[in-house]
Order: C-alpha cells, then sequence, then structure tokens
C-alpha cells in the first residue's frame, strides 16, 4: 500500500506540473484556449488532491498532519483549493501562476519526504491537536498567499515606477486589488493563527507533561502572531496603506518563515510529531 | 444578377479625397435612390470618416464599378474620383471586403472598435430605405456574425491603440476604482479632451478641467460634466486629485518638482498618477523620482500602443480564418440562388419531353400498362439527371468552385436552350 500512496503521491506532482505550466503558458501567451485549459486542469487536480488526502488518511487511521510529507500534502492542496475559490469568486486572473507555484513547491517536498507513518502517539489522534494542527497549516497557507501577493505588488510597482509595460504590466491585477489580496489573505491566516494558538495553550499543557512556555515552536508562533497582529492594527487604526503595507506583511512573512526554520532545528522534546 | 462593390479607402485615396467622398445621411439616401434606380436591386452604402463604399447586387450582368464610382459623383460633382483612387469588387472578393472591414482588419488602426457598428448601421439605414433584400439580408446576419466572432474569438480589438486610452489602461493598473478618484485635466486641446471623455466613461469621482484660455477650459468642462479649475491657481489644489493629466501645448514645464512635492505632503502619501501627454512636456519628469507619484510620459504611453497594434496584427490571420469560414458559407448560400433555377428548367426540360412522349404512345397501351411505363420513364430520368445534379449542387454549394459551377450551369443551359425555353 506504501508503494501504492507513493506513486498516488507522485502522480499528483504531475499534476502539480501540468496546472502550473498551463498557468505558465497563460500567462505568456495571450491565447484564450489556456484558459479553459488551465482551470479544468486545477479543478482535476483539486479533485485528485482531495480523494488523495482521503485516501491516505483512510490509510494511516488520522488526519494527514504528522510529518513532513502529510502536512505538506495538505499544505499544497489548501493552496490550490483557496486559490480556485479566490479565482472563482473574484475573477481575478493572471495571478494563478505565481500561487499555483507555491503550491507545486510544497508538493515537491511532499514528495521528497514521503514517509507512512501509521504509528503516532494517541494525543496526535483526537480533535483538539487536529484542530490546533489543521489551523496552523491553515493560517501559513494564507501567509504563503499573502507573501505571493505581496511580490506582485512590489513587482508591478516596480513596472509601474519605470515605465516598463511588459507581460507582468498586462496580465496582473492592479495595485490596489493586490493589495487588498495580500492584506485579506493575511488577515485570514492572522484569525487562523489565532484560534491555533488558543487552542494549542489550552490544550498542549493538559496532554504533555513536558510542555513549556519557552518551546521554541510556541514562542517563534506567538512572534509571527505579534508581527502580523501590529501591521493589522495599524492598518485598521493607523495610516498605512500601499507600498508601506506591503513591506510590512512581506517584513511579517519574513519573520514566519525564520520562525519555522529556527524553531524546526531547535526542536524541543514535546512539539515535533514528524 | 452579381454582386458588385467599390471601396474609396485609406489605402486608395489620401484624407483629403476621403473627407470630400464622405457623405452624410442624406447623401447617402440620395446616392441609394439613384443606385436602386438604375444599377443595384439591393445593397449598403458605408461612409466614415475613412472610407466610402458600396455594395450591391447588380440589375443587369453589365454593370460594373465604375458605374457605382460614377454614381459617388453625380451625388459629389465636384470631386475628381481616379481610377486608382477606388478598388471595384466582384463576387466573393466584394463579400471577403466586406468581412474584413466589419472585422477591422482593413481598417487604418487595425481592430478599430468602432467599425462594426458603422457596419450594421449602413445594414439598417439600407433597411429604412427599403434596399435590403433577401441577398443582403443574408449578408447583414453574415457581416455581424463575423464581426463578432472576430471579437470574441480572437484579441483583434484587445489593447489601447491610442495614447490617451493607454493613459486611462496604466491608470487602471494602479486603480482598481475610477469612481473613487479624483482627476484633473490640464489643457483643454483634442488629447485633453480625449482624455477628459474617457475618464468620464470610466466614471471618475470628480473630473476638473483647467486650460490657459478659460473659455475653452469651460466648454470641455461642460461637456464632459467637470468643474473648471483657474489656470492661474490650480497648482494649489493639485493635492486633491489622484489622477493628473496634462495635454497643453506650452514650450515650458507648467507643472515642477516642489508643486508635486507639496501635494504628496499634503495627500499623507496617498499615490498619485501623472500623465504628461504633452509634447514638449508640460511636468518635470524629476517628479517620477517620488516614490507616491506613478509619473508616465507620451514616450512611455508610445510603447503600449506599439506593442498593442503589433499584437493586433498578429491576430490578422486568424481572424481571416473566420472571414473565410463565414465566406464560404454565405457562398454555399448564395451560390445555389444560381444553380436552382437552372437545375429547374433542366430538370422540366426532360419532363417536358417525357410527357411528350407518354401522349404519343397512350392510345397503344392500356392503363395498367401506361402506369408501369410512366413509373419507369420517371425513374429513368431521375438516374439520368441524378450525377449532373449532385455535381452542380457540390460545386455551388462548397462554395470553392463558384466559376465552375455557373460555367456548368450556362453549358447546360445552352446545349439544352433552356433560355429560349
Amino acid at each position: 500500500m506504501n508503494q501504492t500512496i507513493n506513486i498516488l503521491n507522485f502522480l499528483l506532482l504531475l499534476l502539480y506540473f501540468s496546472v502550473f505550466y498551463s498557468y505558465f503558458l497563460d500567462f505568456k501567451r495571450d491565447d484564450k484556449k489556456f484558459f479553459v485549459v488551465k482551470r479544468v486542469l486545477l479543478f482535476v487536480t483539486i479533485i485528485y488532491s482531495a480523494v488523495f488526502l482521503t485516501i491516505l488518511s483512510l490509510q494511516l487511521g488520522h488526519l494527514p498532519i504528522t510529518n513532513k510529507f502529510e502536512i505538506f500534502s495538505l499544505i499544497s492542496f489548501s493552496v490550490l483549493f483557496t486559490y480556485f475559490l479566490l479565482e472563482l469568486l473574484s475573477d481575478i486572473r493572471g495571478t494563478g501562476f505565481f500561487i499555483v507555484g507555491i503550491g507545486l513547491i510544497f508538493q515537491i517536498i511532499s514528495v521528497l519526504f514521503f514517509k507512512m507513518e501509521t504509528e503516532v502517539p494517541d494525543a496526535l489522534k483526537n480533535f483538539p491537536l487536529s484542530s490546533h494542527v489543521v489551523t496552523a497549516i491553515l493560517s501559513y497557507t494564507a501567509f504563503s498567499i499573502s507573501s505571493a501577493y505581496a511580490l506582485m505588488y512590489i513587482v508591478l510597482f516596480k513596472k509601474l515606477k519605470t515605465s516598463r509595460f511588459d507581460m507582468f504590466f498586462q496580465k496582473l491585477p492592479n495595485l490596489e486589488i493586490l493589495e487588498k489580496l495580500a492584506f485579506l489573505s493575511s488577515l485570514i491566516g492572522f484569525i487562523l493563527l489565532t484560534f491555533s494558538v488558543i487552542i494549542g495553550l489550552i490544550w498542549l499543557p493538559r496532554v504533555f507533561s513536558n510542555f513549556s512556555y519557552f518551546d521554541p515552536k510556541l514562542v517563534s508562533t506567538v512572534l509571527v502572531w505579534i508581527f502580523y497582529g501590529v501591521t493589522i492594527f495599524i492598518k485598521f487604526f493607523g495610516n498605512l496603506y500601499g507600498k508601506k503595507l506591503i513591506l510590512f506583511l512581506l517584513l511579517d512573512f519574513i519573520v514566519a518563515v525564520l520562525a519555522v526554520v529556527t524553531s524546526s532545528v531547535l526542536q524541543s522534546s514535546f512539539h515535533t510529531f514528524g | 444578377m452579381k454582386i458588385i462593390g467599390i471601396s474609396l479607402n485609406h489605402n486608395t485615396c489620401d484624407l483629403n479625397l476621403r473627407e470630400a467622398v464622405y457623405l452624410n445621411d442624406e447623401e447617402k439616401s440620395k446616392l441609394i435612390y439613384l443606385l436602386k434606380d438604375k444599377y443595384l436591386s439591393e445593397g449598403i452604402v458605408i461612409s466614415t470618416c475613412n472610407r466610402t463604399e458600396i455594395y450591391g447586387v447588380t440589375v443587369s450582368p453589365e454593370i460594373s464599378a465604375k458605374d457605382l464610382r460614377d454614381a459617388i459623383l453625380k451625388i459629389k460633382p465636384q470631386i475628381e474620383v481616379k481610377e486608382q483612387n477606388y478598388l471595384p469588387m466582384f463576387a466573393c472578393s466584394a463579400v471577403n471586403h466586406l468581412l474584413k472591414v466589419a472585422t477591422g482588419i482593413d481598417s487604418m488602426i487595425v481592430g478599430d472598435s468602432q467599425i462594426l457598428g458603422q457596419v450594421k448601421d449602413a445594414f439598417l439605414f439600407s433597411e429604412e430605405h427599403d434596399f435590403l433584400k433577401s441577398i443582403f439580408h443574408r449578408l447583414q446576419l453574415v457581416t455581424l456574425k463575423t464581426g463578432k466572432r472576430a471579437i470574441l474569438e480572437t484579441m483583434i480589438g484587445n489593447g489601447a491603440v491610442s495614447i490617451s486610452y493607454a493613459a486611462i489602461k496604466v491608470i487602471e493598473k494602479i486603480f482598481n476604482n475610477l469612481e473613487t478618484k479624483n482627476a484633473l485635466i490640464v489643457g483643454a486641446g483634442e488629447t485633453g479632451e480625449l482624455a477628459a471623455v474617457h475618464l468620464k466613461d470610466k466614471n471618475v469621482r470628480e473630473l476638473a478641467i483647467t486650460n490657459r484660455t478659460e473659455e475653452r477650459g469651460k466648454a470641455l468642462a461642460g461637456k464632459v460634466g467637470g468643474k473648471f479649475l483657474h489656470f492661474h491657481d490650480f497648482r494649489s489644489e493639485l493635492h486633491k486629485y489622484d489622477i493628473i493629466i496634462s495635454a497643453t501645448s506650452a514650450n515650458d514645464y507648467i507643472l515642477h518638482f516642489e508643486d508635486f512635492k507639496k501635494a504628496i505632503k499634503k495627500r499623507k502619501g496617498n499615490p498619485v498618477v501623472v500623465m504628461d501627454i504633452a509634447i514638449p512636456r508640460d511636468i518635470d519628469p524629476k517628479v517620477a523620482g517620488i516614490d507616491e507619484i506613478f509619473y508616465h510620459d507620451i514616450d512611455s504611453l508610445k510603447v503600449i500602443v506599439e506593442s498593442n497594434l503589433e499584437k493586433r496584427k498578429k491576430e490578422i490571420p486568424r481572424v481571416k480564418e473566420i472571414i473565410e469560414h463565414e465566406a464560404v458559407g454565405f457562398f454555399a448560400w448564395y451560390n445555389t440562388l444560381e444553380i436552382l433555377p437552372t437545375l429547374k428548367l433542366f430538370r422540366e426540360f426532360f419532363e417536358e419531353i417525357r410527357s411528350d412522349e407518354m401522349e404519343k404512345i397512350s392510345h397503344k397501351f392500356d392503363e395498367r400498362q401506361l402506369e408501369k411505363i410512366d413509373k419507369m420513364t420517371k425513374r429513368l430520368i431521375g438516374r439520368v439527371l441524378h450525377n449532373p445534379t449532385l455535381e452542380l449542387r457540390h460545386l455551388s454549394e462548397n462554395g470553392k468552385d463558384y466559376e465552375k459551377a455557373a460555367e456548368y450551369s450556362q453549358i447546360i443551359r445552352e446545349l439544352f436552350k433552356l433560355e429560349e425555353k
């Protein structure tokens, strides 16, 4: 069965490549035929991915949140699914190439770290942990999407300032839309991370006897939460918009990435699952 | 009868002649009455700033494009149209040309968005003058369908192809909703007016016009429903505007770095789009260095226009495919109109012979035998005529062998003396 799951995961990676390539072609060329092809491929990939994750969960006997392979499979799915909804609801085109690219990177990581782990501690199989981890994963997905929009903003901003009206100028939505999408994604990520932190702070001390408030993962997550929180606070109550807001969001994302990397290096005894 | 056409356009005439030959509605009416009277049973007249064209179905085979030119000259006796000034068209070439015009690939600016509407109006005008019959009704449907297909299935109409519209396109890459933005137009000349009209179409919240000549500025403000700002003190109000488009004929800068620096300070960092579409420039290009200002001049906007035109030109082969497809469909229908009378006469000719011979032998056989012979002769004629009928139909319906079908039709008519019949 492990072999089958591995093959299915690899096939999923190929689908991600095809979606990415079709979005790339649509971005690069002014050809209406790619518009339909890319959407169909995206839809097929999402359905395949959902079926794959369901099979994986049934096979493992728990949600796929216990190691890098499982987590990155889930993140890449959530990136694609979030983007699918965004494209469908907002009808904003031209950004898929970047967002699908993020999903592809996560899926590559998932394939690289393939590992079937059926035996996990009981604590990791219950509902609070699932909610804690899933909301954390979704929040980082939202932060990743936010950073992609922020980067698109910077690219378009530079093109507009230097009067370089190339492919990026033509395909990307306007600056105000990119700013809005970047901020909304980070806001959603912040709300999800808030839930994750609250659930974690209530549930972890009860389950793990070696729980520590100085756990690197906990400290770094709270730090990320503070950074995003400050940005959102200034946005709502101060004078933060346009390029300044985008730079704040990019800084927040850099902090988030550093936090994840650092806490992974400084693994604590209880807060490591995979 | 045949379809013919004549075109005086930007490829065959200079601007003076095109302007002189332009027909207003009254002149078009007169021309249609004249054409109906002598030359065409049905047709259309298109007259725009870049072309004057007539398409129609001749009342007799001798009518030529030269007669159509003469008809125009009767309405416009003061002008001179030489042979090289007009393009004569016959049958397929006339229909193809009309479809090219409707899709905008024959326009001066490739993919012109207005031409399809003008062609549509020409058909309606003819209809109002009882100048549209079955053939041009059909051609109307085909023409409008082809024009719409070109827009929907290709990118022939995509992208801005004028400096003013390119400026608006850039503005739309910065602001999402222009209905919440204020715009200022500096200069009420032709370019400024065009920009003002585009901005009005986009429903900007407030549109202000300033111009050195107050009268002209106020006139434009009135036209676009904007407000007028006095030229000597409009700089103090710069900070109120998110979009500033300057298009004056001033020889020196009229807006300087310091003016914008002050404005940005008052705007608390809110971005401003500054479009300098004047030659020479109206605004100090140093303002581009201010982070909150998106500054563009005519050179940078020209890049957009040229690149869009280039892209539109690349779409021409795809539009031509659509034209060919629709033209073939039209001629498949049209050619059957020419062939059907021949086939009818051909069958009537054989039926007459058969009936004649049946009559001659009617007294020699009883009723039952006659019935059998009648059926047999009908089958016989049916089989004899089957292949020529099919071949003629095939030639006419495929739309490509129109001339061959016409030639065969003529041979049949001559060999069997069908005309005399």
